[in-house]
């Protein structure tokens, strides 16, 4: 992916996402309920109608995926040692664990295939990432 | 050193974003023991009105269903209406016979003895002032229900007597229930099920139906007036007589 000059890459890859998908979350839930005293005339529920489900259910938790691992890379920056691995895997695990385990009922919450689906393009993204970001010169 | 902290930091979070979206169930609220209750102001001899009334069971239209759908707020007002009428009517010297459940349970002997059956008709009705149900998704793409708004609570309490051989009506009246406004309600979250989120309405709705229960069962007394009644026994003699009585 084209990475500007001048772009600070904590910024894009980290701190963009992990808002964005924060932003998308709290906007799936009507304020008035999630804010005490959140006047109803300003209630965000006309903006819930037009935003699509998956980018109001699924894409928050891709963004926050991509995010963390982000985070990961960066600090790493490429170091192809046991502990980075065992770092990135356990976030990943987290995350899709989480997921097949509500699958089975092992834990709260019930098992969305398109959750999987948006984990997957974040590990595959990042993964995309992190062989750009170490192939142009630093 | 430095790189395996940030990464602990980093799982940490992760795993806080995990268990901050993940939701969890909000408590339903435990509903309030009401208790309506009226004591008549007079109370005349038993029997002194020389009049034989009998009673249906107090009817109630479910103006507001969408709030207590299936909770016995109304069960327990229609239990203490029924009570409290009779205690009224018999402080004001009338006979009672019932509360029958219908004109249907009225047996010919009561009919042919009881000089009018009156039946009690409430109903309420609510406005939204502001707000209302809310029906969302969560983030397990579960239905989901929450309600927050300003209603308004009124309506109007039937009251009509038959003469019980002949069936017809020999009495009309209508009582406005005083106006409650500005009751807030707030269900403060989600539910999945619709009924525990409406369980959550019963109690501001049942305290304002009793800040007026007296109130209602006051305007009936001062309404069910004694010499009012007497005035119908002779159009009450007539319809009996054409039945043969």
């Amino acid at each position: 992916m084209f990475l500007p000059a001048n772009a600070n890459k904590y910024t894009i890859h980290i701190i963009i996402p992990f808002f964005l998908g924060s932003f998308l979350y709290i906007l799936a839930r009507p304020l008035s309920l999630a804010v005490p005293d959140f006047p109803l005339s300003f209630d965000n529920r006309s903006i819930l109608m037009v935003i699509p489900e998956w980018i109001a259910y699924n894409a928050p938790d891709g963004l926050w995926l991509y995010s963390f691992l982000m985070w990961l890379i960066l600090i790493w920056q490429g170091q192809r040692s046991l502990e980075a691995y065992l770092w990135f895997l356990a976030i990943i695990l987290l995350a899709i664990g989480s997921e097949i385990l509500q699958k089975f009922s092992r834990i709260a919450g019930t098992f969305d295939g398109y959750d999987l689906l948006a984990y997957c393009s974040a590990v595959i993204l990042c993964t995309f990432q992190y062989y750009q970001l170490n192939t142009i010169p630093q | 050193m430095k790189r395996t902290l940030l990464s602990v930091i980093i799982v940490v979070l992760a795993l806080l974003t995990y268990l901050a979206s993940t939701s969890t169930a909000v408590p339903v609220e435990t509903r309030k023991v009401f208790t309506f209750d009226y004591t008549p102001q007079s109370t005349g001899k038993a029997g002194s009105a020389n009049f034989l009334l009998a009673l249906t069971t107090p009817k109630f239209k479910h103006a507001d269903n969408n709030f207590l759908g299936g909770y016995n707020l109304y069960t327990k007002l229609q239990e203490s209406f029924q009570a409290d009428i009779e205690e009224m009517l018999i402080a004001k010297g009338f006979n009672i016979k019932g509360p029958f459940a219908s004109y249907d349970e009225m047996i010919f002997t009561d009919k042919r003895d009881v000089q009018l059956l009156l039946n009690f008709e409430i109903v309420p009705s609510i406005t939204t002032l502001s707000g209302g149900a809310i029906k969302g998704i969560n983030a397990n793409k579960q239905e989901i229900w929450a309600y927050k708004g300003i209603i308004t609570l009124s309506g109007k309490i039937n009251i009509y007597g038959v003469e019980p051989l002949s069936n017809e009506k020999v009495y009309v009246k209508s009582v406005a229930i005083p106006k409650v406004e500005y009751i807030e309600l707030d269900s403060k979250g989600y539910y999945l099920n619709y009924l525990d989120m409406a369980s959550t309405l019963y109690n501001p709705i049942g305290e304002a139906y009793l800040k007026i229960y007296s109130h209602i069962i006051e305007k009936i007394n001062t309404q069910l007036d004694t010499q009012e009644m007497f005035t119908l026994k002779k159009e009450i003699k007539e319809l009996k007589a054409k039945k043969g009585y």
